[in-house]
């Protein structure tokens, strides 16, 4: 990982949203640098869903907000629709917001608590003045419908009054009212109790069939990513290590710390144990603690706590290629083969090892 | 320091469990009327278990630890029921006993380990804190057991990281820095309430390898809480599952995953995701949300939810019976049961929500 490189760019044409050789810098102090985003690149056609997995603090929130240009990147390009929105200031920038959403990890602080249910869910309408108050009410209450909630019931009341789903219910009808095509989702599911988590996640794939959304779903969580992407990007310490189509990544993760998360992923199941020796698990990190963004490690940023580094990570950086179709790393010693169809067969990778029931 | 000297040792009876909760109830008076938080829950835990309890937010698992711990607010509270700890009584130990339990015998590791260490205190301190006052140690003893202490939780440098502020570590090391503090004076029973929630994947796998390393090395007993069964499948002995305040099933951990009885643990599990589902699959949810703990229907509290109920369920609430070696749920139409198919068949028919959404 830790790797830059675009190989895993697909045609200008067919792309919704592409993102070049974004770089975002924090200042820190004594003029030092935080590297929260180095050169990372990506793209999603229409109808496409992006999972950004990595640990807290691999840069995967703020590439989310770079893309929204909150803030601006330091530097690099986002295209949206062939439009590059690092250059667009102003209203320029405020005319492309209405088609680019976010749906925030906590809906309790998304939602001012001061404003009702039915005001917050209208209140991007009246902000574009779009139709007349009793039009943008009709919206509103369509849109609460579609998210399981009754208008008349709920658009008195104030946020404090409903669970955490309920809220994230609220935010999603607020976030999908102006017709967005793009909806950026930063761990909309990790406040959330496991069954609630299902709800919103089903509700989540629900509402991107009936809109055609494309979404950017950053998560921390393996299998939820797994669940709703199509397309993932591993992220360490601001650089890409992977990107490829979800099943591929699953089943024959090449970069050595896309491994080690599925491999903890793994170990938080029961099935752990009796995962065969080949494949995952031979190998186990360094170090466990992520080096500082200030000053990240020379070449490959992986390096320190990888158990394949050399001398060469130290030295060159690793270029995104391609490993195979829709699969592409950033690492000098990409793993291979991939784990053995019998530790897919022990399958239960989470939570449940009886497929059957 | 003499006080730590007085540490009372609890006694442990040959044959009987370190901990014995019996119908254990904790009510709190609110504007809304009496909350029941804890409704009549009794178990047992052995010297060097581990008791998993899962169930979602509001079900009650917290308010058990507390309630066992002692850690409840001294006002609008209505307790009930007994919880025995080696001979003594928790429930009827007064503050300056429980204070000296606290840390020595019993400790507890929070969900927040940034907050649940003191961010004005150096690590050291507080790690040599309890040292001192517990087992009486003077300030070079009480400093090299919590070098040894950092080293056994995995805390590199470990001489440098006592003068560090908890602002100056990662969330994982808090965590590691709060478990030693938590088993410096070596407990027997340590309650670690959703220890991992909020840390990443891999320091969470960390975290929890380390908690059940110290547990065989200390021949602690622990009970861990979660609402993740993920997290808790690998690591328990035996897992509870809460739902509105009482146990409506416990299980060694193995039958909890092949052999569940209770609709409810069926419906937890399934709406795990899970790695090996396909992308864009459908997850299957429970229908509703938890009854209001200040207003609970009156016959089984998961019926509103669940796909098997049945007229009697409405009304009558199941008691906790018994499915094989140390496995109890509470249900009139357990999972699996030709009833509860049955049950289950007539539901699909007449169009209740949750059938279909377990389908």
């Amino acid at each position: 990982m830790a790797g830059s490189g675009t190989a895993q760019l697909r045609s200008e044409k067919e792309a919704l949203l592409r993102v070049e050789e974004l770089v975002v810098e924090f200042p820190a102090p004594k003029g030092q640098k935080v590297h929260a985003v180095s050169n990372v690149s990506f793209d999603l056609v229409a109808g496409e869903t992006l999972g950004i997995v990595g640990e807290s603090g691999c840069g995967k929130s703020t590439t989310g907000r770079a893309i929204l240009q909150l803030p601006r990147p330091t530097s690099g390009k986002v295209l949206f629709e062939g439009v590059d929105l690092t250059g667009l200031k102003g209203e320029e920038l405020r005319q492309v917001r209405p088609k680019m959403q976010v749906i925030f990890q906590d809906p309790i602080s998304t939602l001012y608590p001061r404003r009702t249910v039915g005001e917050l869910v209208a209140e991007p309408l009246a902000l574009w003045r779009i139709g007349t108050p009793a039009e943008r009410t009709e919206r509103a209450r369509q849109m609460l419908a579609e998210v399981s909630l009754d208008y008349d019931d709920v658009s008195w009341r104030r946020p404090y009054e409903f669970s955490i789903g309920q809220c994230q219910r609220i935010s999603i009808a607020r976030a999908l009212v102006l017709n967005p095509r793009i909806i950026v989702c930063d761990e909309p599911v990790s406040a959330l109790d496991v069954s609630v988590q299902a709800q919103i996640l089903n509700l989540l794939e629900e509402m991107k069939e009936r809109y055609g959304l494309t979404m950017i779903f950053i998560s921390h969580d393996l299998a939820v990513v797994k669940n709703v992407s199509d397309r993932l990007m591993v992220m360490y310490l601001g650089k890409t290590c992977e990107v490829a189509a979800a099943e591929s990544l699953y089943t024959a993760p090449a970069h050595p710390y896309t491994r080690a998360l599925l491999m903890a992923a793994v170990v938080s199941s029961r099935a752990v144990n009796r995962l065969p020796g080949a494949g995952l698990g031979a190998e186990t990190e360094k170090e466990t603690e992520m080096p500082s963004p200030i000053r990240p490690p020379s070449g490959c940023r992986y390096r320190t706590r990888c158990p394949r580094a050399s001398e060469r990570c130290a030295t060159e950086e690793p270029v995104m290629r391609k490993i195979g179709e829709d699969h592409f790393v950033a690492c000098h010693f990409p793993i291979r083969p991939p784990i053995t169809p019998e530790a897919k067969a022990e399958g239960a990778w989470r939570g449940q090892p009886d497929e059957s029931r | 320091m003499t006080r730590g000297r007085q540490l009372r040792q609890i006694e442990e009876r040959e044959g009987q469990p370190l901990l014995s909760v019996e119908d254990l109830r904790t009510y709190f008076k609110t504007g809304h009327g009496i909350v029941r938080s804890l409704d009549g829950v009794s178990f047992d835990l052995e010297r060097g278990k581990t008791l998993a309890v899962v169930g979602e937010s509001g079900s009650g698992k917290t308010v058990l630890a507390r309630s066992v711990m002692g850690l409840l607010p001294s006002e609008n509270v209505i307790r009930q029921g007994s919880v025995r700890f080696g001979d003594v009584d928790l429930t009827r130990a007064t503050p300056a006993e429980l204070r000296q339990l606290w840390g020595a015998q019993i400790s507890m590791v929070f969900q927040d380990p940034v907050t649940s260490l003191n961010p004005v205190v150096r690590v050291g301190r507080q790690l040599t804190e309890h040292l001192a006052y517990h087992l009486g140690m003077n300030r070079k003893e009480a400093r090299r057991t919590a070098l040894s202490l950092l080293r056994s939780v995995g805390i590199p440098e470990p001489e440098a990281r006592l003068r560090w502020f908890p602002h100056q570590l990662s969330g994982g090391m808090c965590q590691r820095v709060v478990i030693a503090a938590a088993i410096a004076c070596g407990p027997k029973l340590l309650l670690a309430d959703e220890p991992t929630t909020g840390l990443d994947v891999t320091v969470s796998a960390q975290i929890l390898d380390l908690l059940g390393r110290l547990q065989e090395e200390r021949y602690m007993s622990v009970i861990l809480v979660s609402h993740d069964l993920g997290v808790v499948s690998g690591r328990a002995d035996e897992v509870i599952v809460m739902y509105a305040g009482q146990i409506v099933e416990q299980a060694p951990t193995a039958a909890i995953f092949s052999d569940m009885k209770m609709p409810y643990t069926e419906a937890l599990l399934r709406s795990v995701p899970r790695l090996t589902n396909q992308a864009h699959t459908r997850l299957p949810t429970i229908p509703g949300t938890p009854p209001n703990p200040a207003a609970l229907p009156e016959g089984c509290r998961f019926a509103a939810r669940c796909p098997y109920v049945q007229p009697r369920c409405r009304t009558e609430p199941p008691p906790l019976r018994e499915a094989g070696p140390r496995h109890r749920f509470a249900c009139w139409y357990p999972v699996g049961s030709p009833e509860a198919l049955q049950a289950l068949e007539a539901n699909k028919a007449a169009g209740l929500p949750a059938a279909k959404a377990a389908v």
